[in-house]
């Protein structure tokens, strides 16, 4: 494809296999990172091998730091066609009666009010060029709650709500927007759970209960994103796609 | 990859077929291997000769879905053909107008021997070959199993069951390394709905009620069960997409929300 896309979280687990893939497609890729600039700098070094690239340190809180990733994005490669939002908080895995105030703050900031702000940012440019595709990370927590998960599953209910009222909103102006919905993933947060919580006893219980007997990979899930950014999905908005091998069933 | 796709004379079905041969020639591998299914003889041998221009080797198998007999022939077909099966395209439905009131037992019995028990059959049999594969699924539903639409009672209630057909599949099936997947079409354009979208008054009226304003072509959803069919989407199973432009974002407006028709 032609044009560029924008990774709003391409360090992480998950956001680096969503660049990965997407530079094989793609014949630009910025992506953005918040702490580990050490990872961004290696990834930029191993994507500039096959797509023009750029690493960006952006602070989702703060609306300046995500307008300036797409202008420079837009600047340097000549346009947005695509803006994926793979960006997540890193928490732990409390029950809802444990969390305070300050803590659901902070996962609703950077995830939630994260992806307004980029959505606010990528529309008039995507209404400008003529249209662009939105694609959000959500959860399978939406349709199978795992108790313990609130943290991370409320934000990310509420970035595919914002999905389809975009989608809603602005098909009008051949802007799509859905959302990739991860089971169990062996990366980013998923990996770090499996090695941090619950025994290996717990996990390999949760593994039988997978209609496909196994958790996913990241690339797996960057399929369903590189899938939903380009014109195979044309006629896709407002959707959410589960990639969980049946998990929820 | 070989793969079975019924319904595949026309519309959904013909332009799956075609992407699957272009995908398999883009990619450079092996050309695809084609059993096309339907009743219509002469539309099929038509879609066959296409395929093969494409350079993919194409079967045909005149088949009555109807028949409890027919889906395990069409996959006993393919076995013969490519001795071996990699995915299961169950595309073939019929619509049936008709109102609840007004509806026949007949056309009742019709609508989920096409529509729901076929892709059941058809599944059941191709089940040893997809299990030694680890191939995969996807049966097209429609935007009306999520969605009542007058006057096609049986219709939504056949695909609305097939979905959880599928689904079920999807669970029983998943540890044979089997994905079982739906593809949902809102309004799509094909011989099916020809005498309502190719009336340019009817079909604009149809493009302005979804968010992106065109009505779907046939490629549209062939491009998404292409996907859901391949290793692409190798952790996606029991999964309904719906294709539909947006179209079941828009009940709200419908109901007089917001300005809707601006534009």
């Amino acid at each position: 494809m032609s044009g560029g896309v924008c990774v709003f979280g391409g360090s992480g687990g998950l956001g680096r296999a969503i660049c990965r893939r997407l530079a094989s497609e793609w014949s630009a890729v910025t992506f953005t990172y918040r702490s580990r600039r050490e990872q961004a700098e290696t990834l930029e070094r191993e994507l500039s091998a096959r797509c023009r690239t750029a690493a960006i340190h952006a602070d989702l809180r703060d609306d300046e730091s995500v307008g300036s990733v797409l202008r420079t994005a837009q600047e340097r490669f000549g346009g947005v066609d695509c803006v994926v939002f793979a960006t997540g908080a890193n928490i732990l895995q409390p029950y809802v009666s444990e969390i305070a105030a300050q803590q659901w703050d902070e996962v609703v900031q950077v995830e939630l009010i994260g992806f307004t702000r980029v959505v606010r940012a990528a529309l008039p440019l995507m209404r400008a060029q003529g249209g662009g595709t939105i694609v959000a990370l959500g959860s399978f927590a939406t349709y199978s709650f795992p108790p313990g998960d609130a943290l991370s599953a409320v934000p990310k209910a509420a970035i595919e709500m914002l999905c389809r009222a975009v989608a809603r909103e602005e098909g009008r102006y051949g802007i799509r927007a859905n959302a990739v919905a991860p089971g169990i993933i062996n990366a980013g947060l998923g990996e770090q759970f499996q090695q941090q919580l619950f025994s290996p006893e717990v996990w390999e219980a949760q593994r039988k209960r997978v209609p496909l007997r196994r958790f996913g990979e990241a690339e797996e899930v960057a399929e369903a994103v590189a899938f939903l950014a380009s014109r195979r999905s044309a006629y896709v908005t407002g959707q959410t796609l589960i990639v969980d091998g049946g998990l929820r069933l | 990859m070989s793969v079975i796709v019924t319904g595949a004379a026309s519309g959904i079905g013909r332009a799956t077929a075609l992407r699957l041969a272009r995908d398999a020639a883009s990619r450079g591998g092996k050309p695809a291997k084609i059993l096309l299914a339907d009743i219509a003889k002469d539309k099929l041998e038509e879609v066959a000769s296409l395929l093969r221009a494409e350079g993919a080797h194409a079967e045909v198998c005149v088949s009555d879905l109807t028949d409890p007999s027919a889906p395990a022939g069409v996959v006993e077909a393919a076995h013969r053909a490519f001795g071996g099966l990699d995915g299961l395209v169950s595309n073939a439905g019929i619509i049936g107008r008709a109102s609840l009131l007004d509806l026949t037992l007949t056309d009742y019995e019709r609508s989920f021997a096409i529509n729901t028990r076929a892709t059941w059959l058809l599944a059941r049999a191709a089940h040893p070959l997809l299990a030694a594969s680890k191939g995969s699924i996807v049966a097209t539903a429609s935007i009306s199993a999520h969605e009542p639409t007058p006057p096609l009672g049986a219709y939504s209630a056949s695909k609305a069951a097939l979905i959880m057909l599928v689904r079920q599949m999807a669970v029983e099936w998943g540890p044979d390394g089997i994905r079982c997947n739906t593809v949902s079409p809102g309004s799509t354009h094909t011989a099916m709905t020809d005498a309502r979208y190719s009336d340019p008054v009817q079909r604009a009226a149809a493009a302005q009620r979804s968010p992106l304003r065109t009505v779907g072509l046939p490629d549209n959803q062939a491009a998404a069960i292409a996907f859901l069919l391949s290793p692409d989407a190798a952790y996606i199973t029991g999964a309904d997409l719906l294709v539909d432009g947006g179209l079941s974002t828009m009940l709200m407006p419908a109901s007089g929300f917001g300005d809707p028709w601006r534009r």
